[in-house]
């Protein structure tokens, strides 16, 4: 024991009081405000229950959480076991709310409330304990050190699990955001698909053009200016505003080539869109590029001069290595911005995740709309995650062991 | 052997290098000295055509530069600067192995020459073998700076102020190393530095440069006992004679003891004479035998 508690302190640093703090006040909420809300129909409104209208077990749930928190206020105070306790937290925090959700629709439904129609969808308790819950987790990755964050993210995984398993049980079967999903699941795959093709393609070709736009910005200082205004202008163009300049020359330049026609090129749909998403992810790449080369400091760059490479090896075993992490970075902003993008093109006909939320607007359908944010908001966060991991990767020689002047 | 014929290099209206006509034996270690701003590392860049001159040319091994391909030329000549100029995103070794890479070794060669070089260099291979720049003090990078250049074996070594950044500790060692090493691999060493103290310790030949002008060309012993005029005997500074005493070095002297692998030089005996009780120390001379030495002697020594 002693010895685990041991090797724990050595691989972790004291957890910080602000996001705990930010962690332990939300997760009351639960008590509080509505734990589940029911709607007789898809777009009627709705009725919100708390703890106090339903037959919750109160206290054994008060004591659990008051346990809980205590433990880490006293871990933190006293200095010992943070990291035990703080998992403890946020695997509370994680789980609870949606065993109350459980029992709450469960007690509904025994009540014959939940009928064919009915909907029902988490309240605002079991959301702010999920904010509640997020500010535990990263606040326990963060105190963490890398040997040990595996073995955290497991136990995230544990409980996600765990919840994931809560929600699919019956009757919550009935979750309004499920429900949508399962009317149009085959829908939902083709549109996810055609979100992840759009916005990959667009920085797939923001980037084959970006890059040699930017080493041209970067060699050609006349150029310089001109390159990254047209790409900085592109940005200040509302993207609706976007699609629509594009509707009219595209459609008419398929009216006159009917070998483009042929290809599939119209004013509407998939070409104009992936044409205004890789105008949008141009400038991050062009001005990453560009920076990333000229970043690479004067004296390294002569230094592989004078050690006789050639202006072709020079380009490729200095200059693209030294600039590579902050082109990545660029494409990573580029990647994280198209999949936001993207959604606009579910407005001229591309397609793509954003489908939902206009349907689910035009519907007055809340849950259509939530069905269509949760995903984009979920693959902007992978995107941006595994941008990140190769960011690192390529920048080794830099980051370990930090930089000297 | 390294020629300048009436070589200038002009910056706009400033001229950096003046009609310099010097030459660098084969095997031997040219020092260029002189204050900041006189054209020293002006003089040094043109040698590898990082710069080119506006007038006279510049022969290496009896052929001009501008009839070199200038990356094939620069193959040959190992480069050390100050900044080191490391390449951060490469191990050490991948650093030290970086021209035999362009001159397309085999990777296994590449990293056993890479240890070699360490060795040298004074560096475990075992421990800085897989360092990143960013990791070494800046000692140890200028001594992976030296080894870098040594890699490929070229017979040209071209350094700007390579010990500049470092402590004087560090700098009397990795002086010491450079003497050694040099005194093994015989390499032709154009080397430029702020420090006289340095210049005549490692020089065969002292370049001493005003205003882009060479003022005097010649051995330490030369420089510092006829100088030409009154720049160089300013510069050189009235206790010229007790640097001469640097360029004199000895086997042992009696009751001396410096770092590891460091000789004493006849200045380290006058100091070792002057707190003796007697009028004479016992010293070892470089050949081997010994020598009593008093006051007059060292004097005879100094001015041969
Ligand atoms: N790229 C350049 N453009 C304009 N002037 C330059 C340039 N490089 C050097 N100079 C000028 O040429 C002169 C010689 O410079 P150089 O670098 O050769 O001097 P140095 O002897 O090496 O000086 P230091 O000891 O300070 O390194 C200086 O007056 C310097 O200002
Ligand atoms: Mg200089």
């Amino acid at each position: 024991m002693i010895k685990v508690q041991r090797w724990l302190a050595a691989n972790s640093q004291p957890i910080a009081l602000l996001p705990v703090a930010v962690s332990l006040v939300p997760a009351a909420g639960i008590f509080f405000m509505g734990i589940i809300h029911l709607r007789p129909n898809r777009i009627a409104d709705g009725e919100a229950f708390r703890f106090a209208d339903l037959a919750l077990p109160v206290a054994p749930v008060l004591a659990l959480a008051i346990t809980a928190a205590v433990l880490v206020v006293a871990a933190r105070w006293a200095r010992q076991a943070e990291i035990p306790a703080l998992a403890l937290w946020a695997v509370t925090v994680t789980i609870v709310p949606w065993i109350l959700f459980h029992m709450a629709a469960v007690e509904l439904f025994d009540a014959g409330r939940l009928d064919d129609l009915a909907r029902v969808s988490p309240g605002g308790g079991v959301w702010v304990a999920l904010v509640a819950a997020l500010a535990a987790w990263h606040e326990l990755l963060r105190s963490v050190r890398r040997s040990l964050r595996g073995l955290v993210v497991a136990l995230l995984l544990a409980a996600l699990a765990f919840v994931a398993v809560q929600i699919a049980s019956p009757p919550l079967e009935r979750i309004s955001y499920i429900v949508e999903y399962n009317v149009r699941s085959d829908r939902f795959l083709d549109e996810l698909l055609q979100h992840i093709r759009l916005s990959g393609s667009a920085v797939a070709f923001a980037t084959l053009i970006g890059v040699p736009a930017g080493m041209i910005a970067y060699r050609h200082r006349r150029l310089r200016a001109a390159i990254l205004d047209v790409t900085s202008t592109i940005q200040t163009i509302p993207s609706l505003a976007m699609f629509g300049l594009l509707i009219a020359p595209l459609a008419a330049l398929s009216r006159a080539v009917p070998t483009l026609r042929a290809m599939g090129v119209s004013g509407v749909g998939t070409t104009p869109a992936l044409i205004a998403l890789t105008l949008y992810a141009l400038l991050p790449v062009v001005r990453n590029t560009l920076t990333g080369l000229a970043v690479v400091p004067p004296s390294v760059r002569e230094s592989g001069q004078a050690m006789g490479m050639t202006r072709r090896q020079r380009f490729w075993m200095v200059e693209v290595p030294l600039a590579l992490p902050v082109l990545l970075r660029g494409i990573r902003t580029a990647a994280v911005q198209a999949v936001g993008n993207t959604t606009v093109a579910g407005l001229i006909g591309a397609g793509g995740l954003g489908w939902f939320i206009f349907q689910g607007l035009g519907q007055a359908a809340t849950d259509l709309v939530v069905l269509g944010v949760i995903p984009i908001v979920g693959l902007a966060i992978v995107v941006d995650r595994v941008f990140q991991g190769l960011q690192r990767l390529s920048a080794r020689g830099e980051v370990e062991g930090g930089t000297r002047a | 052997m390294i020629r300048f014929h009436g070589v200038t290099k002009r910056y706009g209206e400033k001229t950096a290098v003046d009609g310099l006509d010097m030459t660098v034996e084969n095997g031997s270690v040219c020092v260029l000295i002189g204050p900041s701003g006189c054209g020293k590392s002006t003089t040094l860049r043109m040698i590898n055509r990082l710069l080119e001159p506006d007038e006279g040319t510049i022969e290496v091994d009896d052929k001009a530069l501008r009839d070199y391909d200038p990356a094939s030329l620069r193959l040959r000549i190992g480069y050390v600067i100050q900044s080191v100029g490391l390449l951060p995103h490469m191990r050490v070794w991948q650093n030290i192995a970086l021209v035999p890479r362009l001159l397309g070794w085999e990777k296994p060669r590449r990293r056993e020459r890479a240890d070699e070089l360490l060795d040298i260099v004074g560096l475990d291979p075992e421990e800085y073998r897989d360092k990143y720049p960013a990791q070494l003090s800046g000692g140890e990078a200028q001594r992976v700076g030296v080894a870098r250049a040594l890699a490929a074996d070229p017979p040209y070594l071209l350094m700007d102020e390579p010990f500049g950044a470092v402590d004087p500790l560090t700098r009397a060692t990795l002086q010491q190393s450079f003497r050694d090493i040099q005194s093994r691999l015989k390499k032709t060493v154009v080397l430029v530095t702020h420090d006289l103290d340095e210049a005549i310790y490692l020089a065969d030949r002292i370049a001493l440069m005003r205003d882009g002008v060479l003022q005097q060309f010649g051995s330490p012993a030369e420089i510092l006992t006829s100088p030409v005029n009154e720049f160089v005997r300013e510069f050189v500074g009235s206790d010229r004679m007790l640097r001469m005493l640097n360029t004199v070095e000895l086997g042992a002297v009696d009751g001396w003891s410096g770092a590891d692998g460091s000789r004493p030089t006849l200045r380290d005996a006058l100091s070792q004479l002057l707190s003796a009780p007697e009028r004479s120390i016992r010293v070892g001379l470089n050949d081997g035998s010994q020598e009593e030495l008093d006051f007059d002697r060292i004097r005879e020594m100094v001015l041969p």
